[in-house]
């Protein structure tokens, strides 16, 4: 078995672990699931914080280059100069789009644990339809596997953003 | 509070359109898909017992996530460096290097599985690009810098073209026409690079250095990046109506299944509301600019067009409308393109996902954004050692040969640049 083959069982059995705790299947369903979603926004923090960690003078120095030519064409135009505006801000685009660039890449650091665990899921259960409580026009009385994990990844996130910003405050303030 | 509602109205609207092709995707995914191999079965064009591949498909070539994983490092490095060829460099990635396009090109023109396979890659391009509107709208919204009456008046052009075009091409392109489209996309984009690297455009530059010097002391004087923007007239009302009717064609289009007619009709009537909205009205650091409202509409159908046909975001051609038809400053450009490009995608996504069925491999998007992070990590670093005008002129030639070889190939059926 090669390295990617045993990472990935490895991976695998990792992550179906807590599918298979309680006895009921829909609680385990819904455990695993709402533990994948807590594994991806824990990974996605990470790797974001070490993404803004490693690239801070970078970023520092690209916005302030954008921020000071939009400063300039802003005054070209309000000293009526259009010619010198327009010039100015050719280049502030020049240096925005490097910034906005740099930072889709680096964002790139928080989603990739989201993609990687869909990608599990469509391994895992793509064959399989989850009753749902009630019926919802156009998608009947069943769901895939994204209906329930994207909402559950998106109020993970929310929840461990407000932890993330009390446990900091809290610290600060110590 | 009015306008936050005007925000609440317009983020439901995209989370709906997020959150539909998100919900829909496996019902879609495993129709479509299965009923394609079970064709291609039964016609004897692929073994039954082969590995199965790219999608699950018996025999298709193996997705290797080790090379999505360094070609993405490839996009990364280039997106930290120079910006807006990554995503064209994502697009060569799908097609070439993963061997996706020949496998696909094997089944013949219009073959189910060829369309199937092409519009995987178109969507799996989109997601990338997707991902990156809502990441850059977001932060621009936060700091105030987003002309929420041009990002509408954008994506009511915007929302009609990008379901209008998969709807009429989907399926009816194959990926040999795709590609050679795509390489024409990528020889203007290697065309504008140069412009940049020749004299003229090096002498512009300094000229436009030097006026950016000659304002520096106005600058200090009386920076003030604080001002945000300040919407003085134009009609909300007609302007949500239209928006309304626009996504609303979406919706019919995609989920109605019969009666087509009522889609194409509510699409050209959103459109044409668009023209009583009359003239938009703003300040940004207390200079006026004032739009035709029509005239972003117009932009938005053709650009959103473009990039859904090509799976690409539509960025580059969104700024230089924004900067030179529009005349708006870099600031309100760059917040304004980035919601326009994620109301485009979602609504492009969401045609193919849940309109057509088209289905995406996650795990890969997923290498594939761990790549570009790591590239990311890479390019403010080495950077620093190429000048700027070297690496324009690196991407040029690059651009020039991607452009090329896939026209050629494309249109003519070999390429005239190696390898052949």
């Amino acid at each position: 078995m090669g390295f990617f083959a045993w990472l990935m069982e490895l991976v695998d059995a990792f992550l179906i672990t807590p599918y298979r705790w309680p006895q009921d299947p829909v609680l385990g369903w819904w455990l695993g699931t709402f533990i994948l979603a807590l594994w991806s926004t824990i990974l996605g923090e990470i790797t974001l914080a070490i993404a803004f960690r490693a690239n801070r003078f970078h970023v520092t120095k690209t916005t302030n280059e954008m921020a000071e030519y939009h400063d300039r064409s802003m005054n070209a135009l309000k000293a009526g100069n259009k010619g010198a505006y327009k010039a100015i801000n050719k280049l502030a685009n020049e240096a925005f789009g490097k910034t906005f660039f740099l930072q889709i890449a680096m964002a790139s650091a928080s989603l990739w644990p989201v993609a990687c665990a869909l990608g599990w899921m469509q391994a895992r259960f793509s064959n399989i339809r989850f009753p749902l409580p009630f019926n919802l026009p156009v998608l009947g009385e069943t769901a895939g596997y994204a209906f329930i994990f994207i909402p559950l990844y998106i109020l993970t996130r929310i929840v461990f953003g407000k932890f993330k910003r009390m446990i900091i405050s809290k610290f600060v303030d110590r | 509070m009015k306008e936050n509602i005007k925000w609440i109205v317009c983020l439901t609207v995209i989370i709906g359109l997020v959150a539909l092709p998100l919900l829909m995707e496996t019902p879609a995914f495993a129709d479509k898909l299965s009923d394609t191999i079970q064709q291609a079965v039964g016609d004897g064009k692929i073994d039954k017992k082969a590995e199965p591949g790219f999608l699950g498909i018996p025999g298709a070539p193996g997705v290797n996530y080790i090379l999505g994983f360094l070609w993405a490092i490839w996009v990364g490095w280039i997106f930290s460096t120079v910006g807006a060829f990554g995503g064209i460099m994502a697009g060569v990635g799908h097609i070439t290097i993963f061997g996706l396009g020949d496998y696909a090109k094997d089944f013949g023109k219009g073959y189910p599985l060829n369309k199937l396979v092409t519009d995987s890659i178109r969507v799996s391009n989109q997601w990338l690009v997707g991902l990156s509107g809502l990441i850059s709208s977001t932060n621009y919204y936060r700091m105030g810098r987003l002309v929420a009456p041009l990002g509408i008046c954008l994506a009511i052009g915007g929302v009609g073209g990008s379901w209008l075009i998969p709807d009429l091409t989907a399926g009816k392109i194959s990926l040999k026409a795709y590609i050679g489209y795509f390489g024409i996309a990528v020889l203007a984009l290697g065309i504008i690079l140069f412009r940049e690297t020749t004299a003229g455009g090096q002498a512009k530059r300094k000229k436009a250095k030097e006026a950016a010097a000659a304002f520096e002391k106005q600058a200090k004087d009386g920076g003030d990046t604080k001002k945000g923007v300040k919407v003085l007239e134009g009609s909300w009302v007609m302007m949500f109506v239209a928006l309304g009717v626009v996504v609303a064609s979406a919706l019919w289009a995609n989920l109605a299944g019969g009666a087509r007619w009522v889609a194409y009709i509510l699409a050209l009537a959103g459109w044409g509301l668009t023209f009583f909205i009359g003239t938009i009205r703003f300040t940004f650091f207390d200079v006026e600019f004032k739009f035709k409202a029509f005239v972003p509409m117009l932009g938005g159908i053709f650009i959103a067009a473009l990039a859904s046909f090509l799976g690409v975001g539509g960025g580059f051609l969104y700024v230089p409308f924004l900067t030179s038809v529009a005349g708006l400053p870099m600031f309100l450009v760059a917040g304004t393109s980035g919601l326009v490009v994620l109301v485009g995608m979602i609504v492009s996504i969401f045609s193919y996902m849940v309109g057509k069925g088209v289905p995406v491999q996650w795990g890969f998007i997923g290498a594939e954004l761990l790549g570009i992070f790591v590239g990311s990590m890479i390019g403010p670093r080495t950077s620093k050692y190429i000048p700027d005008i070297w690496l324009k002129r690196l991407f040029v030639v690059l651009a020039f040969y991607v452009g090329i070889r896939y026209i050629t190939k494309g249109f003519l059926g070999f390429s005239i640049v190696p390898p052949f």
